[in-house]
C-alpha cells in the first residue's frame, strides 16, 4: 500500500565537485477504500436464559485514501445465530449487543479523525427469513469529509442473549457483515 | 449430553452438555488467535495489510467531485462507468459485485442496502457488467456498469453504492464474516433543488445516574442530501438559558427520505427542585451551507426535592428513634441497678438486725 519511490540521478563521483542536486520523484498509488476483517470468533457457550459473556469481535481495520471530501462510514450488521427453523432453532440477531470501541486508533500520517459509535447497541430489524436475512446496520465509526487514513477498532465486543427455549447441545451459525461505505 | 434449561449458573462439568454456537473467521485474523479458521481457511497472510478495497475507475481523470462517481443526469438518460476492485491478500477472494440503496444506519453513518433487498433508488438503476468474479491473490478487476435513470423521476440527488462483497471466512459450521466496501454514487437530476426536514418531539432518554438524556428524530423530507448542526437548549422557571447541550452524532449526514436520532446529555448538576424545559434547534445544511433552522416543541422538566426530603426526613427519624431507644435501655439499665442496690442494702439492714 507504501507509494513507490523513484530516484532519479545520481550523486557525483567526486567529493570535490559534489555541489549538484539530486532530484527525488514519487508517485503515489491510486486512492483506494478497503478493509480487513477481523479474524476468527467463536462465542462462549450458549446457556439458555442467559447472556453471554461480552465476546471480542476481533480486530477490524479499514483505509479511506479518496481524497474525496466524501463521509464515510463504517458498519456492521448481522444474520442471526441458525439452526433450524422455528423459534427454538434460532436466536433472532435483536438478541445481540454490540460493545462498540470508542477509541479508534489511527496511523500518524492520518488526516481527519473518525468518530466510535454509541457506545452500546442493540441491532434491530425484521427477521424475514432466518439465516439469511440481515439486521439493519449499525453504526461503528464515522469519518468526516477530511478523513483520509487508515484506522482500527480492536476492542468492539458481542454479547447473545440465549432465550431459554433454545435447542441445547446444537450449533448454531452466523453472518456478521462488515462495510466502510465513502 | 442434557440440557437444563433452567440452569442459570453453568457448572464446568455442565459445559459440554450445553450449545454451542459459532461464528467464524476471516482470512486475514490480524488479534485474535485464528483457531477456527485455520482448518477451514486459506492460510492468512504475512502482511497486515488491507484485505481487498475499490476504487472508481477513472479515479483523478476526471472532474468529478473527488474521483468520485458523480453524475448529472436527466431522466431516461443513460451513462457508463466502472470500479476496480482490488484483492490484496495473498489468496484468491470471490467478488459479488451490485450497485444497492444507499441507507442510514442506526447511529449516525450510512450503509448500502444488503443485496438481496429490493432496490428503490439509485440501486435499482445500476447494472453491472460482470456481477460476480473470482479475483487472484494480488490482482485487480475493473467491473464496468451502466446507470440509467428512469422515465420518471424526481429532482435532486439520488444517491446510492457500487458494493464490492466477499465472503472472507468460511467455517465447517457454514458461518461466514462478510466484508464490503461501497463507493458513493451521486446522480443529480435537474430541477427544483429541496432542501428539507422536520423534527419529532424531542423526548427525554435514559441516562446514567445524575444525568439527563434527550432523544430527537431528524427526518430529511426533501431531494438534498443534509447535514446539520444542533443543540438542546435548557431554561429554568424565569426563561434563563441554564446548558447548551450538543447534538450528536455530529458530522452525519441524512440521506433524502433518511432519518437520523439525535441525542444530547445533560452532565451538570441536575437541578434538585424547579420547573425547567428543553428545546432543540437545529440547523440544516444542503451542500455545507446552512438552509433554515428548525426549533421542537419545549419539553417541561420538574425536579422535586421531595425524594430527598424523605430521605432526609427518614434518617432524622431513624436517629431520633435510636436516641429515644438508647435512652430509655440506659434508663432502664439505671433503675435496675438502683433497685439491685436497695434489695443489697435491705438484705444487709435485715442480716444485720437478726443479728
Amino acid at each position: 500500500m507504501a507509494g513507490s519511490l523513484i530516484a532519479v540521478g545520481s550523486s557525483h563521483a567526486f567529493a570535490a565537485t559534489a555541489s549538484g542536486t539530486q532530484t527525488v520523484t514519487g508517485t503515489t498509488q491510486a486512492g483506494v477504500l478497503s478493509v480487513t476483517a477481523p479474524g476468527s470468533l467463536v462465542l462462549a457457550t450458549l446457556v439458555g436464559g442467559t447472556s453471554t459473556p461480552a465476546t471480542n469481535l476481533g480486530s477490524l481495520s479499514w483505509t479511506d485514501t479518496l481524497n474525496s471530501a466524501t463521509a464515510s462510514s463504517v458498519t456492521l450488521a448481522a444474520t442471526d445465530l441458525y439452526y433450524a427453523a422455528g423459534a427454538a432453532g434460532h436466536i433472532n440477531f435483536t438478541n445481540f449487543t454490540i460493545s462498540v470501541d470508542q477509541a479508534p486508533t489511527g496511523d500518524s500520517l492520518d488526516t481527519g479523525a473518525v468518530t466510535a459509535g454509541t457506545a452500546s447497541q442493540t441491532l434491530t430489524g425484521a427477521d424475514t427469513t432466518p439465516g439469511t436475512t440481515f439486521s439493519a446496520p449499525i453504526t461503528l465509526a464515522t469519518g468526516n469529509t477530511l478523513t483520509v487514513g487508515t484506522w482500527t477498532q480492536a476492542g468492539n465486543k458481542i454479547t447473545v442473549g440465549v432465550p431459554a427455549a433454545t435447542i441445547p447441545s446444537t450449533t448454531f451459525t452466523a453472518t456478521i457483515q462488515y462495510t466502510i461505505t465513502g | 449430553m442434557t440440557f437444563r434449561p433452567s440452569a442459570n449458573r453453568v457448572l464446568p462439568s455442565a459445559r459440554s452438555s450445553l450449545f454451542h454456537a459459532a461464528f467464524l473467521s476471516a482470512v486475514m485474523a490480524t488479534a485474535p488467535a485464528a483457531t477456527l479458521a485455520a482448518a477451514a481457511s486459506p492460510p492468512a497472510d504475512t502482511n497486515q495489510a488491507q484485505l481487498f478495497g475499490v476504487r472508481p475507475m477513472h479515479e483523478g481523470q476526471t472532474t468529478l467531485p473527488g474521483g468520485h462517481f458523480s453524475f448529472d443526469l436527466v431522466p431516461g438518460q443513460s451513462i457508463s462507468d466502472g470500479v476496480v476492485v482490488e484483492n490484496f491478500s495473498n489468496h484468491s477472494l470471490d467478488f459479488h459485485i451490485y450497485g444497492a440503496d444507499l441507507l442510514s444506519a442506526s447511529g449516525g453513518g450510512f450503509a448500502p442496502a444488503q443485496a438481496g433487498a429490493t432496490m428503490h433508488e439509485a440501486g435499482a438503476w445500476i447494472s453491472m457488467s460482470t456481477p460476480k468474479v473470482s479475483i487472484p491473490a494480488h490482482g485487480q478487476f475493473t467491473d464496468e456498469f451502466t446507470l440509467t435513470l428512469p422515465t420518471t423521476v424526481s429532482p435532486g440527488e439520488h444517491r446510492g453504492t457500487v458494493v464490492a462483497a466477499a465472503t472472507v471466512g468460511l467455517s465447517p459450521g457454514g458461518s461466514n464474516i462478510e466484508a464490503r466496501t461501497a463507493l458513493i454514487t451521486v446522480i443529480t437530476v435537474p430541477g427544483a433543488l429541496k432542501p428539507s426536514a422536520s423534527l419529532s418531539a424531542l423526548t427525554r432518554s435514559a441516562a446514567g445516574p445524575q444525568h439527563l438524556g434527550f432523544e430527537i428524530v431528524l427526518s430529511n423530507t426533501g431531494n438534498l442530501l443534509l447535514t446539520y448542526v444542533g443543540a438542546v437548549q435548557i431554561y429554568d422557571g424565569a426563561g434563563r438559558k441554564v446548558a447548551s447541550l450538543p447534538l450528536t452524532p455530529a458530522d452525519s449526514y441524512v440521506v433524502p427520505a433518511g432519518h437520523m436520532t439525535l441525542a444530547a446529555l445533560w452532565k451538570d448538576p441536575i437541578p434538585r427542585s424547579g420547573n425547567y424545559s428543553a428545546q432543540a434547534t437545529v440547523t440544516i445544511l444542503a451542500k455545507e451551507t446552512p438552509v433554515t433552522t428548525l426549533t421542537s416543541g419545549s419539553l417541561a422538566l420538574s425536579f422535586s426535592s421531595w425524594p430527598l426530603f424523605q430521605l432526609s426526613l427518614g434518617i432524622a427519624l431513624g436517629t431520633l428513634f435510636l436516641l429515644t431507644a438508647t435512652w430509655a435501655v440506659a434508663r432502664r439499665v439505671r433503675r435496675r441497678r438502683r433497685s439491685r442496690g436497695r434489695a443489697t442494702r435491705d438484705a444487709e439492714r435485715g442480716a444485720a438486725l437478726g443479728s
